[in-house]
């Protein structure tokens, strides 16, 4: 049993991965036609954990938020601007996790989906992140 | 038979979601998409779906992706319906239909387009300046003139665009003026949105960039505007005389103490600031300034310390493209108070009145109403 101790000491706890940078213009800087596929240097980051900035959407509510759109720039978050498909992340936070509208830039970190999904003719959106912590 | 009027029950029933997609409160995701639908479908069919859904549900259902994407579709119809939307006052998106009455270059929505000319809101000025370049009414080329020396860039950018469509240079002074524009509010650099627009257009005009890069530092930009300046001094040796007053772009050394944004997709923008001299400064591109009180400045301060009794670290009200934001100064740097539609706390109250009066004492009755219009929209009330 000591032994085993002084090994997992040794060795150390496996680290959790760190997250990648994902800056907004690797996903946006192409243009959307419906069903395409994707460029490969968007699709690469999929299910990867990211770490990416920008701006909250507010939506319908101000507060105790649980999604939100994160969006790239002021124009498309404040000014009744609709993004375009690529220019935004659905996010999803922890269950349990709250946030509230900021107008500042915020930090989100999750597990990016590059999923281009449809419901029948109408497509439901992109870029995807679930269980997703805002780091500020 | 029996299968063409299937097919024609199954695209009206497409139609019918189209226009409620394009329109859901629930569904912002699908705007864009179903106005895309309706706008590649096209014909009566869509024109009398979209009359049927106004008729039952009124103007301000209408999103503004819907606004907008209602500028592609032709049918004497929908322009009616679009005239309809610009003269309603309580409209949320006034601007944005008199932008997509102006797509649909409707010679019967001249006098609309005219009048707009001398709309409150600075987003109907500016379309309404593109309306009439597109229908190429040069009996408006005095009025537009005038629009050089409006408060708002954007206006007097498009003012100097239309008159240049029209073959008439006597703009482009305002532009070139514009790539000297150092305005900042606080966070927002409107300088480098101005520098990037007028930039933009005058080297297609010049076909020449000058070397110049509106995102640089002064300095980096130095050569590239004289380059630009240089070049429209060629043709037009006084052009620093023909700038309006109100498009002059001042050295902006200021301090501030206290800062105010509004910004209303519904009601439009209104911002000031009160800078370390005890100036009241109007506006966030052309400023105008009035000089406060010792009393004024007390009573101020004195609503202003109400506000910051606020917990400024939740935001109030409705999520959305309405919202209010004061800056308020803590030792050397800001922290913001953010409000949206019918949020704003009892104790922000006095400052809102205070401020209306002083609005109201030195900038005149027009800009106090504006003030109040606009604002009257944070009230938890409304």
């Amino acid at each position: 049993m000591k032994r085993l101790l002084w090994i997992v000491l040794l060795t150390g706890c496996p680290k959790p991965p760190a997250a990648e940078p994902l800056a907004f213009q690797t996903l946006g800087s192409f243009e959307y036609k419906d069903k395409m596929k994707l460029p490969e240097d968007v699709a690469r980051w999929n299910g990867k954990l990211v770490r990416a900035s920008g701006f909250m959407n507010p939506t319908s509510q101000a507060r105790n938020l649980t999604t939100f759109l994160l969006v790239k720039d002021r124009a498309s978050c404040c000014f009744g601007k609709r993004p375009q498909i690529n220019h935004y992340i659905e996010v999803k936070l922890k269950p349990g996790a709250t946030a509230d509208y900021a107008s500042d830039p915020v930090t989100i970190q999750g597990v990016l989906k590059v999923d281009d999904r449809w419901d029948g003719d109408w497509q439901l959106g992109l870029y995807w992140m679930e269980g997703a912590e805002v780091l500020k | 038979m029996i299968f063409a009027l299937l097919f024609l029950l199954q695209d009206s029933a497409k139609i019918v979601q189209e226009v409620e997609y394009a329109n859901a409160k629930d569904k912002p995701q699908f705007h864009v998409q179903a106005v895309r639908k309706l706008r590649d479908r096209g014909g009566p069919a869509v024109a009398e779906e979209i009359a049927k859904f106004v008729a039952k549900n009124g103007h301000n259902s209408l999103s503004i992706a819907f606004t907008e994407g209602l500028g592609g579709l032709l049918d004497e119809r929908i322009a009616a319906l679009l005239r309809e939307l610009v003269r309603d006052k309580e409209f949320y998106w006034r601007p944005t239909a008199l932008r997509a009455l102006a797509e649909q270059a409707d010679r019967r929505s001249l006098e609309e387009f005219r009048a707009a000319l001398g709309d409150r809101l600075w987003g109907c000025r500016a379309a309404g300046l593109l309306a009439l370049e597109k229908l190429d009414d040069r009996v408006s080329i005095p009025r537009i003139r005038e629009l050089l020396g409006d408060d708002v860039y954007d206006v007097r950018a498009q003012a100097a665009k239309t008159l240049h469509a029209f073959g008439d240079s006597s703009g482009l002074p305002v532009l070139v003026e514009a790539l000297r524009a150092n305005t900042v509010w606080f966070d927002i650099d409107y300088g480098q949105i101005a520098r990037e627009d007028a930039w933009n257009f005058l080297k297609k005009v010049a076909k020449d960039d000058f070397g110049y890069k509106p995102w640089e530092s002064v300095e980096e930009r130095a050569p590239g505007l004289a380059k630009a300046e240089a070049w429209i001094a060629k043709t037009m040796p006084d052009w620093r005389s023909r700038v309006p007053e109100k498009a002059r772009v001042r050295a902006e050394q200021t301090e501030y103490q206290f800062g105010f944004e509004l910004r209303s997709c519904q009601r439009g923008d209104f911002f000031f600031r009160i800078d370390q001299e005890g100036n009241l400064v109007l506006g966030y591109f052309t400023l105008e300034k009035a000089k406060l009180s010792d009393a004024e400045l007390q009573a101020l301060k004195a609503a202003l310390d109400s506000v910051k009794s606020v917990d400024r670290s939740i935001p109030y009200g409705q999520g959305g493209c309405d919202f209010e934001q004061y800056y308020l100064r803590t030792g050397t740097r800001f922290e913001k108070l953010w409000i949206g539609l019918q949020g704003r706390p009892t104790r922000v109250e006095p400052f809102t009145r205070v401020v209306l009066d002083l609005v109201r004492k030195k900038f005149g009755e027009r800009t106090a109403e504006e003030f109040k219009q606009s604002s009257d929209i944070f009230r938890m009330s409304e």
